[in-house]
């Protein structure tokens, strides 16, 4: 029995109106988690642009916005030295180690070698092995190579970084090997198999290292307190650690200085989200 | 690279430089070495890096545990005597306790990031946006997020605002100022910090399983509770054996979150094992001390690592 | 989206090279300037405070370029370290033998690293005259064995709050505020009647004890020793607070910065803290700020006051220690500290500053009088130190589950300092 044109339209317009409830359930569903994510940086900034007694109230007023705290905090501190100490920080740091792992994770991945599953857990097992004087040792090493006050002594340490190399090396994994066999055959040399070959297919992989490796020298405060003599090569989060001193503790400046910290970190992962998130997709679907 | 060689071989085996050479490159070439060449090469700056800033503190640190060293006095071995000292420690069997109890954080992230990552699995209009959202908490710094927390915390804070406005609290509490409440607040903060990353996970995870599976389970009638429960999960079980091992040795060796918010206060209600070896190192000056309880905890955390890896393997489940 | 990551990895990489000259570069300058081969006879002198910056960035400075001046040989360097990594900090630095000389440090950290052996014993640079300048207990606060390992420096103290408009709601007086422990009971038992509202947050601690003459530890500092008729009394009070209803049971675990907020919005009639918060009153609340008024910290049974101290020390591997101890005086002399009390709000540690006419109470400004009274308290101040290292912590949190234990009607003042006696001997027992 076949249906009538009406019938068939009924029953379309019933299903769509059953789809779009559906989506708007989905959608209020995915706005709530938002709110539980992203609610408290939004109180946070609130907070930031309020003064006086608005700071505490309760429920926090939405009015007057001002941007005095903000204000306060560039005169009070040299944020935008902090800002540059943070970005060469980040750039060295990023850049050294996307490049170490990369190279390092692709014969862990794609060669068969002597040695090959005796380093990778060895790097693996690190992760688990305690550390409790590593920051007192890794001092004394760049003491001894003249590093101490020095950006690039900030970066060193971690420049190689285990789950990145992991990371990379299941990346590569990715990549059929069939790929490969065909350039080799082509006469390619490895470097050339590495470049043209591999490295372009683990681009997302790429971008979550890039966003891990920014979150962590962005986000490191204490390190650079040890390895800096010199507080004005101190990065932002460090810097902004003197808002928080005993005398001069006022919240406002605080989440103003806070938010400032936070922004560029977002900003990075909205730009670099997509890629990032294929990248852990990829890395582990595998 | 093959200069260096040639010199070097040529000097112990005296033979017509020519001929050598030749041979030499032959071997050099020959695709077992050449593998090896680049190989080593590839991994050349890792692994000093590595052995540099990673083995070599380690390997110092190891010998730690066996002597008192404090950094400003004299350093003696002590044998055994600071692994007794933590046995007998009631601060380290409370920090003990804790990181046990942190691991209550795994299960619930890890259910509710499976839900997550089902909710947003899908093609819908700014659902990037949505995964950014969620996503946020994880890159952000601890202490950007633990001022926030500790502020959202307060008193007279927005939590207990909320909770006396729904009728829940009669009362504000002081979250992290009270014994009781402290350490699951501090769970709390690590829970919301958590789910992005374990959404990732398992959003990789779903887009492994095919589609036409679930779909077929529909068809045949399956609720989507089901088909959540009797399709996906089983599938997934691979990768929530990943999120739960990287998920517990975090749990057991938490430390940013309560060194940022309650500095393991008030009254040790906080403490766990990792910011205890800290203070018994930096503050008391008892890295030996120090040392001692971090491989007492870290042995803790290997044996339930094994542990996992083997009731998940009983049940026929690899990791990746 | 390719382009934008080919492009942003690209500028990172050579953002990172130039980053890395730029790094290297300012190394060698810095390095030279901190550490290289001085011509004979001068002295560096690394000195080392806690979150002073930024805002007494000139204060320090100034003390810096009066101090080389006089003493041309010498040559101060300043670091400001932010809050909560001097320890780490030093510790690497000492281990790298790059000792700074004279550290700014917490009574409580002074002792444990001078329990180490990893200070210097100030008494050998310093003349019985250029003692006497200073308050004796607080000199006193760093002794460790009979050896002084710290200069005092600047300290806060303590003074009650009041929020006469609930007072005078309960039909008392504040201008006749309570002085005792026991009158502020009694007071708490009226407000809550009158008014409803809870009126302080109580001191359940080492401190309650030490206030009332019980001491913590025997002499020898191997035994608990409060476990007297007087500590049991002094336990009871504040048991009583809660098992009769004048403060809710959540109190126990307030803190500080909870009572101040509830300060701020008129929930709560006292609080019990130090005069440097009376500016976030001020500041934040000016309709509670309007109707405050201060009165001097109830006291025990015995005139004592404790006072958190700040020091600065002089470790053990410091390569100037004559320079730092010099220096160390000067940064600490009368009239430095008065400057520094002028515009930090805080009280200096030697005896002709404190009587300063700015210590005088002028008017009924609550600020000023706060000032007066906590200036007042530097004579019986001393900062609750028991030289017991690191275990000050554990034997401090005993003490108030004692009193929490009471106060919750678990067990009785008695039971509850008993069993907290045989815990901290037992502490004390460890090696």
């Amino acid at each position: 029995m076949s249906l009538t044109p009406a019938e068939v339209r009924r029953k379309r317009r019933a299903h769509r109106i059953w789809s779009g409830v559906k989506t708007g359930v989905l959608y209020l569903l995915m706005c709530l988690v938002a709110l539980v994510t992203l609610g408290p940086f939004l109180y946070l900034t609130l907070t930031s642009l309020h003064t006086g007694k608005a700071v505490f109230q309760m429920p926090p007023p939405i009015f007057p916005l001002t941007l005095k705290n903000y204000e306060a905090v560039f005169t009070l501190l040299p944020v935008g030295r902090y800002l540059w100490n943070t970005i060469r920080i980040v750039a060295m740091g990023v850049g050294l180690n996307v490049a170490v792992c990369a190279l390092a994770a692709y014969p862990l991945a794609k060669l068969r070698f002597r040695g090959r599953d005796l380093i990778f857990y060895a790097i693996v097992s690190t992760m688990l092995l305690p550390n409790a004087a590593g920051t007192i040792v890794n001092f004394l090493t760049l003491k001894k190579l003249h590093l101490t006050n020095t950006l690039l002594g900030v970066v060193l340490p971690s420049a190689a970084n285990v789950f990145n190399i992991f990371l990379m090396r299941q990346a590569y994994l990715t990549v059929p090997r069939e790929l490969d066999e065909a350039a080799r055959i082509d006469g390619a040399n490895e470097w050339w198999i590495f470049w043209r070959v591999n490295l372009p297919l683990v681009k997302p992989a790429l971008a979550t290292v890039v966003i891990f490796d920014f979150m962590a020298f962005w986000n490191s405060f204490l390190w650079p307190v040890i390895v800096l003599r010199d507080p004005d090569l101190y990065p932002l989060a460090t810097g902004l650690r003197y808002l928080q001193g005993q005398f001069s503790y006022n919240f406002a400046y605080i989440a103003a200085g806070t938010v400032v910290s936070i922004l560029p970190m977002i900003l990075v992962f909205l730009i670099l989200q997509k890629q990032f998130i294929q990248g852990v997709v990829g890395a582990l679907k595998g | 690279m093959p200069k260096v060689a040639t010199g070097h071989a040529a000097s112990q085996l005296q033979a017509p430089r020519n001929r050598l050479r030749t041979s030499l490159w032959a071997a050099l070439t020959h695709p077992k070495v050449m593998t090896h060449l680049v190989a080593y090469t590839f991994l050349l700056p890792a692994l000093v890096f590595m052995g540099v800033f990673t083995f070599y503190p380690i390997i110092r640190g190891l010998p730690l545990a066996f002597t008192n060293y404090s950094v400003v006095g004299e350093t003696e071995w002590v044998g055994l005597r600071n692994f007794q000292y933590a046995l007998q420690d009631e601060t380290f069997r409370l920090a003990f306790k804790h990181s046990l109890q942190y691991l209550l954080v795994v299960p619930v992230i890890q259910f509710l990031s499976i839900l997550i990552a089902v909710l947003v699995n899908r093609q819908l209009p700014g659902i990037g946006l949505f995964r950014t959202a969620y996503y946020v908490p994880v890159v952000t710094s601890m202490v950007a997020v633990a001022i926030t927390w500790q502020w959202m915390y307060q008193s007279n804070g927005l939590i207990n605002w909320v909770l006396m406005k729904l009728g829940i609290l009669s009362e504000p509490i002081s979250w992290l100022g009270d014994e009781r409440f402290a350490l699951p607040a501090v769970m709390a903060v690590t829970a919301w910090k958590g789910l992005g990353y374990y959404m990732v996970i398992y959003l990789a995870g779903l887009q492994s399983i095919p589609r036409e599976l679930s779909e077929q389970a529909m068809i045949d009638g399956a609720s989507s509770w089901q088909v959540v429960r009797h399709v996906i999960i089983p599938l997934l079980q691979p990768f929530i054996l990943l999120a739960s091992i990287v998920s517990c040795q975090g749990a057991l060796n938490v430390f940013d979150e309560v060194i940022t918010m309650t500095d393991g206060g008030p009254h040790n209600a906080t403490i766990t094992n990792a910011v205890y070896a800290y203070k018994v190192a930096f503050q008391q000056f008892e890295f030996g001390r120090g040392a001692a309880i971090s491989l007492l905890a870290g042995s803790v955390s290997w044996v339930l690592t094994i542990l996992m890896f083997k009731v998940f393997r009983d049940r026929g489940v690899y990791s990746l | 989206m390719k382009k934008v990551l080919a492009a942003l990895s690209s500028l990172l990489l050579t953002a990172g090279l130039l980053a890395g000259c730029g790094g290297g570069g300012e190394s060698q300058q810095t390095g030279q300037a901190g550490d290289g081969e001085q011509p004979s006879g001068e002295v560096t002198l690394h000195f080392w405070t806690i979150s002073l910056r930024p805002t007494f960035d000139d204060y320090i400075n100034g003390i810096i370029r009066a101090y080389e001046e006089k003493n041309p040989h010498v040559k101060i360097e300043w670091t400001d370290l932010p809050f909560g990594s001097i320890q780490d900090k030093l510790l690497s630095a000492i281990a790298a033998d790059e000792s700074p000389d004279l550290v700014n440090l917490n009574t409580d950290m002074a002792l444990t690293l001078a329990a180490k052996g990893g200070l210097t014993n100030i008494d050998e640079y310093v003349t019985p005259e250029q003692r006497a300048v200073y308050f004796e207990k607080l000199w006193q606060s760093a002794e460790f064995d009979g050896k002084t390992y710290a200069i005092p420096w600047y300290a806060a103290g303590h003074v009650m709050f009041i929020n006469t408009d609930i007072v005078k709601r309960a039909g008392l007086d504040p201008s006749k505020p309570p002085q005792t422990w026991d009158e502020l009971a009694e007071w708490a038992r009226i407000i809550k009647e009158k008014t409803g509202i809870p009126a302080f947050i109580p001191e359940g601690n080492m401190n309650r004890l030490f206030q009332d003459g019980v001491p913590i530890l025997t002499p020898d500092k191997k035994k608990a020793a409060f476990n007297t008729p007087e500590g049991v009394a002094a336990v009871r009070w504040y048991a009583d607070l809660f098992q009769k209803g004048i403060l809710p049971k959540d109190f126990m675990t307030k803190t500080y910065t909870d009572a101040v907020n509830y300060y701020m919005g008129g929930q709560m009639a006292f609080v019990l803290t130090g005069p440097q918060f009376l500016v976030r009153v001020k500041e934040q609340s000016p309709e509670i700020y309007a109707v405050t008024d201060v009165a001097p910290y109830p006291q025990g049974k015995v005139r004592v006051n404790q006072i958190p101290l700040m020091n600065v020390v002089v470790p053990k591997l410091a390569k100037h220690k004559k320079e730092a101890v010099d220096f160390g005086l000067f940064l600490t002399n009368d009239e430095n500290q008065l400057e520094f009390a002028k515009i930090a709000n805080i009280l200096p540690s030697t005896k002709k500053a404190a009587q300063d006419d700015f210590f005088k109470a002028q008017g009924d400004d609550p600020e000023a009088k706060a000032r007066a009274i906590a200036a007042q308290q530097l004579e019986t101040g001393y900062d609750l130190a028991l030289g017991v290292g690191g275990k000050q912590a554990e034997i401090s949190k005993v003490i108030a589950d004692a009193f929490q234990a009471a106060a919750t009607g678990k067990m009785t003042p008695e039971e509850a300092l008993r069993e907290a006696e045989e815990k901290v001997n037992e502490i004390l027992a460890r090696d």
